[in-house]
């Protein structure tokens, strides 16, 4: 037994236990520890220990997976209300419950929009009122301002041309 | 060749029929994409006990680990449409799950008290000469060590609770706690040292996990 040897083994007894080393290298734990009375030991201990652990394992208390699944059925009785409410206040203002529904389903395509429609509105901005951009008093705030409100228009097309193209997609 | 009985690390220690068990679980889980409450249901009833059986190890009561899991269930309800599958399912799960541990924890940890390793150590643990009963020392030794891993950082229980005491594979634990297998072997290997210095009045030497 060399002291390499030992210290190679030792390095590796909780690998050698979990079953994660390579072949060759199982092969030089294995002879090592038959001749080693400490490493033996040690791995004795490693596996006892390994056990015990496993004997902490807790049982589900009784009944929690029934609150589970009543929590996700009141869940899911909460959203079906929330669904039915909104169709039962739609037919007094369909075009605002349509609206709303367009808004949540556009929302996610706003972070391509956004940024096309305020370069447009950048675009036009410095065709119609070049001064505001590149004037010698500059305004920043109001530079903003005008640049957002020309982006308005191009944004609303582009939701709007979104709109259309999925409904005729839909048919 | 060396034989020394060591048991496989598996799934739930044998709740499930892990190849068999597949197959069904994708089937359940298209229909619970698809809204089917029954059939998530079933998949509550499969995962909750080793779900909590991980939470409980790494909240401070069982009453907040019975939160967490209700927790997960419910993200997980409504996070399904978005599950892609690119992880098995008990793996995100257990993801969210050990998050949501980590989250309470981080935030009750410091109002709580924490058990000093050192105070552990000296006057509660019971030489193990003075048991003679080997019931009793068996008794003993699972306080210690419950104790003890109650006593480690969440990081460290989170490795040490997914590798050791519910036996996933290191894959499949690294994968539940969101690290790389080096860097979730590197932190197993701390927590076992942790959980060795913690256990070294109580064993004797060389014993040590």
């Amino acid at each position: 037994m060399t002291f390499a040897a030992h210290r190679f083994a030792a390095a590796r007894l909780g690998a050698y236990r979990d079953g994660e080393l390579a072949a060759h290298e199982r092969d030089r734990v294995e002879a090592h520890v038959r001749g080693c009375a400490r490493c033996r030991g040690a791995l004795a201990g490693l596996v006892e220990c390994g056990r015990e652990l496993r004997s902490l394992h807790t049982e589900l208390p009784d009944g929690l997976a029934d609150r589970i699944i009543a929590r996700l059925e009141a869940d899911t009785g909460e959203t079906r209300l929330r669904v039915v409410g909104a169709a039962e206040t739609a037919p007094s203002r369909p075009w605002a419950a349509g609206l709303a529904a367009s808004w949540r389903e556009q929302r996610a395509h706003l972070r391509v929009t956004l940024p096309i429609a305020l370069v447009v509105g950048l675009g036009i901005t410095a065709v119609k009122d070049l001064e505001t951009l590149t004037g010698g008093d500059v305004d920043i705030a109001s530079a903003c301002v005008v640049c957002g409100s020309n982006a308005l228009v191009p944004l609303a097309l582009l939701h709007l041309g979104r709109l259309l193209a999925v409904r005729a997609r839909s048919g | 060749m060396m034989t020394i009985a060591i048991s496989a690390p598996g799934l739930y220690r044998g709740r499930i029929a892990v190849d068999a068990g597949i197959c069904e679980e994708e089937a359940l889980l298209r229909r619970a994409r698809g809204g089917d409450r029954a059939a998530f249901d079933v998949l509550v009833r499969r995962h909750a006990p080793g779900l909590y059986a991980v939470v409980v190890r790494l909240c401070e009561s069982p009453q907040d680990a019975e939160e967490v899991t209700q927790e997960a269930f419910l993200r997980a309800w409504r996070g399904l449409p978005g599950f892609q599958g690119e992880a098995r399912f008990f793996t995100w799960l257990y993801r969210i799950g050990v998050n949501e541990a980590r989250r309470r924890s981080a935030r009750a940890r410091p109002a709580l008290p924490v058990v000093s390793l050192d105070a552990y150590s000296g006057a509660e643990v019971v030489d193990r000469r003075e048991q003679p009963h080997a019931r009793a020392e068996r008794v003993e030794l699972r306080r210690a060590l419950e104790r003890a891993i109650g006593a480690l950082t969440v990081e460290h229980r989170v490795a040490l609770v997914l590798r050791d005491v519910e036996g996933f594979s290191t894959a499949q634990a690294a994968d539940i706690a969101g690290l790389g297998e080096a860097a979730f072997k590197s932190r197993l290997h701390r927590a076992r040292a942790a959980l060795r210095e913690a256990m070294a009045n109580h064993r004797p030497p060389g014993a040590a996990a």
